[in-house]
């Protein structure tokens, strides 16, 4: 398990949680700031005493207060240590579950995880320091969508004129047939159920006459 | 070597400094002797064309003073023209050339300075008016010249010609007063020609009066200009005195002197003086048939004279008619150019005017959407930070006693995830760049286990063109509807459908839940409100049962 993690948290009372369950997990050493200026100097001293930090946990938000800072947000206490390329791993923990923020989060930084706040999000985190441990990314449940790149609600031209087919009473065999005919592909017989069988997923369909049923009611074709 | 570099350089320099000096004169001479010449064209004509030509020269002269606004010697000019003029018979135009000049000179700031000019107009003005037999108006210019006179030599002229209109007019009494001043002014004065002249014209008039000293008048001027050889005078001595005898019946006088001015007038060489003297032999014969010969001769060329008058009259008055339809006609153009002007400026104006009135309110809208954004923003950031996170910490904060009830947690997870969808509902978002991407991640969020979302051709729109407001309005109103799917509708699908035509963006919502009889939500209104921000439309359309549908075009 890692040896020594700073913790950045503006909040005492999530810090008095975090703080039990990291030591329930066996660390060592937890240092905790309330400002990014702080955790990035102790980040720096570390590495400067030859004892770095293996694991930061910051929050994204902090209240702005009299001190004025340098880095405002956890957002740009990352981009920094990144631009350093210090070596370090990286967890966000944040009431934020925007997918576009942990998308870019993820893809510009490469954390290593992003837990949202939330009742279970303690639970979460400690998972995720878990699986960070044994280089595994982890997102929350909430997120996790964020980076799945198959996640797409679009339907295409080609889905629409299956379907249109297939509601004027065509089989799927003509489908592929006209669509041979016509250079549309794919047009191969396999394809054509493999595509039907996607957006009967897609619509929550039971069946090919479900499909075009469900299609038509919702104005699609 | 170098020397005479230098001497050669010396003398070419020289050379060209004279080469542009001769030059110049040359020029400067040609000048001045077209200028000389015409001037003794007009003044002494010699040949036919003479006349012609000097007032076509004076002419040119004349427009090119009036161009380089040298007003000076276009009176000048005008004066030199009046008098080719008047002497080739264009009594008209002669009196137009003065009344030009005399306009001319009236429009001069300094007009007082140019006191010989304008006697020498009037005075000439008058000589036109007496030829024409307007004796009226030749006595009126004669007047007026005699007032702005200064030296007395001008003003015996004048005086003289005063008296011979007086002399035509045949009244010779006033004829007589006038030649008696004159004769008083020119006793002082002393130039013995103008006297002999002045004594000459008495004498006439003494002689048509049956005065007694009229043949010593007469006598008197013939001695002076014999005497100073003055042939035209003497020509006016002895034709003078043929007609003092041929009124008194003295043949035998009256002979001789015609005879004698007959003589001079060949001597004179001049083909006028010469008709006029024998002229008097006509009037000396008995003849009645040759009597009869002069009456009609003058009668038909004081006839002609009337009926020239009168032509050129009006050919004066159309020409003044046409001048004057011209400018009016010039006026009326030019009035309707300034009309074109101020039609067009005014049109402009208002197009101005229109114009920044609607840049204006766009821009007052623009900013009122925008400032509604920042407002919305604001608030949705400060619930995010300060609410939901205060909730979040009293959860931590409970969740760490062990005797809680998790029912209270329940609840307060519930408050929790309420405030966060109000804060996440008006948070900022930037739509600057990949919008598709953005609405994909917002519809996401709404996809579940029991809730499918279909898009059709989201991909297909540009973007990129559309405006930021319309952007995010379209984010906003597509949040409201899916809020509103996930809390009321029950719906299992849903379908966006968008397209584009032209400028305008549509975007058709469908769902299969439990449709509502449209009683609007608060989140429902919102959306109208922001689609009716930015003149858009939004349409609802729900029935028990049958589902939920909606259509937006911005």
């Amino acid at each position: 398990m890692f040896k020594k993690v700073l913790v950045a948290e503006d909040m005492d009372d999530i810090n008095r949680g975090v703080y039990t369950m990291l030591e329930e997990l066996g660390i060592e050493e937890i240092d905790q700031v309330q400002y990014c200026d702080d955790a990035y100097l102790k980040i720096k001293r570390g590495i400067f005493d030859k004892k770095p930090y293996e694991l930061l946990i910051t929050d994204l938000s902090f209240k702005a207060d009299h001190r004025s800072q340098k880095y405002p947000s956890g957002e740009a206490l990352v981009e920094k240590l990144k631009q350093e390329n210090i070596d370090l791993k990286i967890i966000v923990y944040s009431v934020e579950d925007r997918l576009q923020k942990v998308r870019f989060l993820v893809n510009s930084f490469n954390i290593g995880g992003y837990v949202c706040k939330s009742r279970a999000g303690l639970k979460e985190l400690s998972k995720a320091i878990s699986s960070i441990y044994n280089n595994i990314q982890y997102l929350s449940p909430q997120v996790k969508n964020a980076l799945d790149q198959k996640v797409d609600l679009e339907i295409n031209d080609y889905d629409i004129e299956l379907i249109r087919h297939l509601s004027n009473g065509l089989s799927q065999d003509e489908i592929s047939a006209l669509f041979k005919k016509k250079n549309i592909s794919p047009s191969s017989l396999s394809s054509i159920e493999k595509h039907l069988n996607k957006l009967r997923i897609q619509f929550g369909a039971n069946n090919a006459i479900h499909l075009v049923a469900i299609v038509k009611d919702l104005g699609l074709i | 070597m170098k020397c005479k570099n230098i001497s050669f350089l010396l003398f070419y320099s020289l050379l060209s400094f004279f080469m542009t000096m001769i030059s110049e004169q040359c020029v400067a001479q040609d000048k001045s002797d077209s200028l000389s010449y015409y001037y003794y064209a007009i003044l002494n004509p010699k040949e036919p064309e003479h006349l012609p030509g000097g007032i076509s020269y004076y002419s040119k002269r004349k427009e090119r003073n009036l161009i380089n606004e040298d007003t000076l010697s276009a009176i000048g000019d005008l004066r030199m023209i009046a008098i080719g003029q008047f002497k080739i018979g264009n009594v008209y135009d002669s009196e137009n050339s003065i009344v030009e000049a005399l306009d001319l000179i009236n429009k001069l700031k300094d007009r007082d300075t140019l006191i010989e000019s304008r006697v020498g107009l009037h005075n000439q003005l008058g000589r036109v008016y007496r030829s024409a037999n307007k004796y009226k108006e030749a006595l009126k210019s004669f007047e007026e010249a005699l007032e702005l006179a200064s030296n007395t030599k001008d003003s015996i002229t004048i005086l003289n010609n005063k008296a011979n209109v007086y002399k035509d007019m045949l009244q010779y009494q006033q004829a007589l007063d006038q030649y008696t001043q004159v004769y008083d002014k020119t006793l002082g004065h002393g130039d013995s020609l103008q006297l002999a002249m002045v004594i000459d014209n008495l004498g006439y008039i003494q002689g048509k009066m049956n005065l007694p000293s009229a043949l010593d008048n007469l006598n008197k001027a013939l001695e002076v200009r014999l005497k100073k050889n003055e042939l035209t005078g003497v020509y006016r001595s002895y034709k003078n005195l043929t007609y003092f005898f041929l009124n008194r019946n003295d043949k035998e006088n009256t002979s001789l002197y015609a005879n004698k001015a007959f003589e001079v007038a060949k001597r004179l060489n001049n083909g006028g003086y010469t008709q006029d003297a024998l002229s008097l032999f006509v009037e000396m014969d008995e003849d009645p048939k040759v009597k009869e010969y002069k009456r009609l001769t003058d009668s038909i060329a004081s006839a002609k004279q009337l009926a020239e008058n009168k032509n050129a009259y009006m050919k004066y008055n159309v020409e003044e008619e046409r001048k004057k339809t011209e400018t009016s006609k010039l006026l009326q153009e030019r009035e309707k150019r300034l009309k074109v002007i101020y039609m067009g400026v005014s049109a402009f104006v208002l197009l101005v005017l229109l114009a920044s009135y609607f840049i204006f309110r766009y821009k007052y809208k623009k900013g009122k959407i925008e400032q509604v954004f920042r407002t919305e923003t604001r608030i949705s950031k400060k619930v995010h930070d300060e609410v939901a996170n205060d909730v979040y910490h009293v959860m931590t904060k409970l969740q760490s006693n062990l005797n809680i009830n998790e029912d209270v947690l329940d609840d307060l997870e519930k408050i929790y995830s309420k405030t966060r969808d109000i804060s996440k509902e008006n948070s900022a978002i930037d739509v600057k760049k990949n919008f598709e991407q953005i609405l994909n991640d917002l519809l996401l969020s709404y996809k579940n286990q029991n809730v499918n979302i279909v898009t059709k051709n989201l991909s297909k729109i540009k973007w990129d063109s559309v405006s930021e407001i319309r952007k995010m309005t379209i984010y906003r109103v597509l949040q409201e509807l899916m809020t509103n799917m996930r809390k009321y509708s029950k719906a299992s699908l849903v379908a966006l459908n968008f397209n584009r035509s032209g400028s305008k963006i549509s975007v058709s919502y469908k769902d299969n839940g439990i449709g509502c009889s449209l009683k609007k939500s608060n989140g429902l209104l919102n959306a109208e409100n922001r689609i009716a921000s930015i003149n858009g439309t939004i349409s609802f359309e729900s029935k028990v049962n049958e589902g939920f549908k909606s259509k937006i075009i911005i």
